[in-house]
């Protein structure tokens, strides 16, 4: 795939690392392929990196999963370090690896302090996790991640696609992360793009923000209280009520961001993410606020 | 009370193994503490 | 279904079942609901996922995540690796208040016999400095201490000295009726950036009834406002304690704390030490504190609601243990018990004593938790065979009547009160008032959690920090 070039004045800047994954989340908006390119990409990268603006603010290495470039990966990260000192690096991970204490040990150093991991949960249960990660061992692989880049001190960002298979259990997710995995740095709850996996097979996957904001908002609600930072991202706030839009990030990509007809008249559209505009189909239920 | 009494001892019969494991786990000085 | 049980607690508590784990983590259920999970008849799927999701019970004979399980044990229990950090100076028995409840039996101003050596003083404070904690708070009791500012300055003069290698993050607290707030004492607060403790009762009629003497609470009054000027607010916190006559005014004594614009207060019942073991029948003492602390919580509750800044701190204890995976140092309620794995008294007679109320026990000549004398090796009191035997009932892990109630993770042991009140450091659970009151409170709290949520939550969330 062609990657963008990276720019500065972007809020999306990626590399990617690879198309294989040891997922298949069911509502991935990359779907994996098998195929060898991990030395392809690093060597486009290695390239990327070095003509990469010198002051641009985050670089995100995504995939497939990044981890599968092994050793690889900590060269990319020092070279990032090297050539892009100021740059926060922003990794996006199944975190499965990291069950390998000696591999988050190495990450830690590489990424000398400047390194955040982003790292999908999709339920407190074990099994509905797998189901929705599409691969048996996927849970507990990556909460032993969690807690050795934990122990490492690397950042954390906990990510939650919200989706028809897990939106019920927000509040117990939550409560799990309160007790369990009350080190990461903030939870995020996503609202899904409509395409590949979520579009396709959208009977099994698809579940309008309508129908999940109340438990969205208890979840939210109960990460806050203990000053958990958490944030919401891509939901629009007409969605959303509007004690919790505090928690509503601009989170949408600038390449694929879009607004509606109806959000000209909108008084709240400049804090607003809007939409997908790779999503087939807009959210239900949009309104402006006059 | 009958029935509470039967069902914390079969709770502790059931755990007893498990919740020495746990505890030799947390407090334990050895980091290695592997179960074969 | 196939699964195996992990170690779990239950109760009834009102129209629901409540579950503990091992941790401490509470779920809310119906009742009936252990039953269900012992003889694998759960049907509540959602339900079902939690309890594997929270430790309840494992998918696996040994959980895929022990490990995670067994750090969250440790850090429950995180106090123990710094072990004493609470070091209290027992300066004199001089005073000068005869409060009714008094268990320190004070003697009166004039009499110098009963005040620490300053030998004792400066052994003390090397006994201190054997503890490995990083953090030590030295607090400075009687009878009344600011009648011994000498003390005062050469105990926090050596601590500081000895400080200069030691490196310690050091915590002076001074424990005063702040009757007798000197500029010399206040001196020594302003340069060592000493804490002050006081009494306070509830309103004048209360306070001077309770101190025995009819100006008590004006001096009082005018002490706390001359050290809050001096020292600056956050500096000067209240500690009252409610006497039988307290009991009845639950809402006076709160209201007189906002008056006075103290943002919390500790509810504390009498201990049943000293001159307070001449009072009449505990049972029913221990039984209005109950009733009192609930009227007095809710009218708490009440100032909150209003926007006021009133938290209970008995209360953000139990909060704190209940909702967070954190753990908690409060020394009157943990396991192991808080005499010398977290207190440990120093006493003017010279003699290291294991808690408060042990030294008390010695007035009236009962020496059974004192340590030994301060010119001892450290090793040979802290390590001695007397506290090892305690160590055998100092956990509620292990004692009857504790080791399977679901309140053992929010709650402690109290060897020292056993002994005062049965005769026996193991205690007796079923008449045990120490176990009744706790429960009682205890529960009370959960309640309002479980049933309240959505009420109280807003409010609860400022008081767990």
């Amino acid at each position: 795939m062609k990657q963008r070039p990276l720019d500065i004045n972007s809020n999306d800047n990626t590399l990617f690392t690879t198309e294989q994954c040891n997922n298949h989340c069911i509502m991935c908006c990359q779907p994996p392929r098998k195929i060898d390119d991990i030395d392809y990409y690093y060597q486009q990268n290695i390239k990327r990196v070095m003509l990469a603006p010198k002051d641009l603010p985050h670089i995100a290495l995504t995939g497939g999963e990044p981890t599968l470039m092994g050793d690889k990966l900590f060269s990319l990260i020092r070279l990032i370090r090297e050539q892009l000192p100021n740059t926060d690096i922003h990794i996006l991970s199944n975190g499965r690896k990291f069950a390998d204490p000696e591999y988050a040990k190495q990450l830690k150093l590489a990424g000398e302090g400047k390194v955040m991991v982003g790292v999908p949960l999709h339920s407190d249960y074990e099994k509905d996790h797998d189901i929705i990660a599409g691969s048996k061992g996927a849970y507990n692989e990556t909460i032993l991640g969690l807690y050795n880049l934990a122990i490492q001190g690397i950042a954390i960002e906990l990510r939650i696609v919200m989706n028809k298979l897990n939106y019920m259990r927000f509040p117990q997710m939550a409560s799990f992360i309160h007790k369990n995995l009350s080190f990461v740095n903030w939870t995020a709850f996503m609202g899904m793009e409509r395409v590949g996996f979520a579009d396709s097979k959208s009977e099994h996957i698809w579940i309008e923000p309508i129908e999940y904001i109340d438990y969205l908002c208890k979840a939210v609600q109960l990460l806050d209280d203990f000053r958990h930072e958490v944030v919401i991202f891509n939901i629009p706030l007409c969605l959303l009520p509007t004690k919790y839009h505090a928690f509503a990030e601009r989170s949408i990509s600038d390449w694929k961001n879009k607004y509606t007809d109806c959000c000209e008249q909108c008084r709240l559209k400049e804090q607003c993410c809007g939409f997908f505009a790779t999503s087939t189909q807009l959210y239900t239920g949009i309104k402006p606020f006059n | 009370m009958l029935n509470d009494y039967k069902l914390r001892q079969t709770i502790d019969d059931e755990t007893r193994d498990i919740r020495t494991i746990l505890y030799a786990k947390a407090f334990a000085d050895d980091e290695n503490l592997t179960l074969e | 279904m196939k699964y195996y049980l992990l170690p779990f607690k239950f109760t009834r508590l009102g129209d629901h079942e409540i579950l503990v784990n091992e941790v401490g983590d509470l779920l809310y259920v119906p009742i009936g609901t252990a039953e269900q999970i012992v003889n694998r008849t759960i049907e509540d799927q959602e339900l079902y996922k939690t309890l594997v999701a929270n430790f309840f019970i494992s998918e696996t004979r040994i959980p895929a995540l022990l490990d995670v399980y067994a750090e969250r044990l440790a850090e429950k229990k995180r106090f123990l690796d710094d072990y004493t950090a609470l070091h209290i100076f027992v300066l004199t028995l001089r005073c000068n208040q005869l409060c009714v409840y008094c268990q320190a039996s004070s003697q009166d101003e004039c009499v110098s016999h009963a005040t620490m050596s300053m030998e004792s003083m400066r052994l003390a404070v090397q006994h201190m400095f054997k503890s490995r904690s990083k953090y030590l708070t030295m607090e400075f009791q009687g009878g009344e201490p600011s009648l011994e500012p000498a003390l005062i300055r050469y105990g926090i003069e050596l601590a500081e000295q000895i400080n200069e290698t030691e490196k310690r993050h050091l915590t002076y607290v001074l424990c005063t009726n702040s009757i007798n707030l000197t500029d010399e004492v206040l001196g020594i607060c302003t340069q060592y950036n000493v804490l002050i403790s006081t009494s306070l009762d509830g309103p004048s009629f209360l306070h001077n009834t309770n101190r025995g003497k009819q100006d008590s609470y004006e001096r009082v009054v005018k002490g706390i406002a001359k050290a809050r000027e001096v020292l600056g607010a956050d500096r000067v916190s209240a500690l009252m304690t409610a006497s039988e006559l307290s009991l009845n005014y639950p809402t006076e004594i709160v209201d007189e704390y906002h008056k006075l614009g103290f943002t919390s207060i500790f509810l504390r019942a009498l201990n049943p030490y000293g001159k307070a073991t001449d009072n009449a029948d505990w049972e029913a003492y221990t039984d209005r504190f109950i009733e009192f602390y609930k009227q007095a919580f809710e009218h708490i509750i009440e100032l909150n609601k209003q926007g006021h800044v009133m938290i209970e701190e008995y209360a953000a204890i139990i909060l704190r243990k209940l909702l967070t995976p954190w753990c908690t140092g409060f020394v009157d309620l943990q396991s192991p018990a808080g005499i010398v794995n977290s207190v440990l008294i120093y006493n003017y007679d010279g003699y290291m004593y294991a808690s408060d109320e042990s030294r008390m026990l010695a007035e009236e000549h009962d020496y059974t938790f004192q340590i030994g004398k301060l010119s001892e090796p450290y090793e040979n009191l802290v390590y001695s065979h007397k506290v090892k035997e305690w160590a055998k009932v100092w956990n509620n892990e292990t004692i009857a009547g504790c080791s399977d109630c679901a309140l053992q993770a929010y709650c402690g042991a109290d060897p020292v009160r056993n002994h005062t009140t049965q005769n026996d450091l193991y205690g007796f659970r079923p008449t045990s008032l120490f176990c009744k009151k706790n429960k009682a409170i205890i529960e009370y709290i959960i309640s309002c959690v479980v049933d309240r949520n959505e009420e109280l939550m807003p409010i609860f969330r400022n008081w767990i920090r």
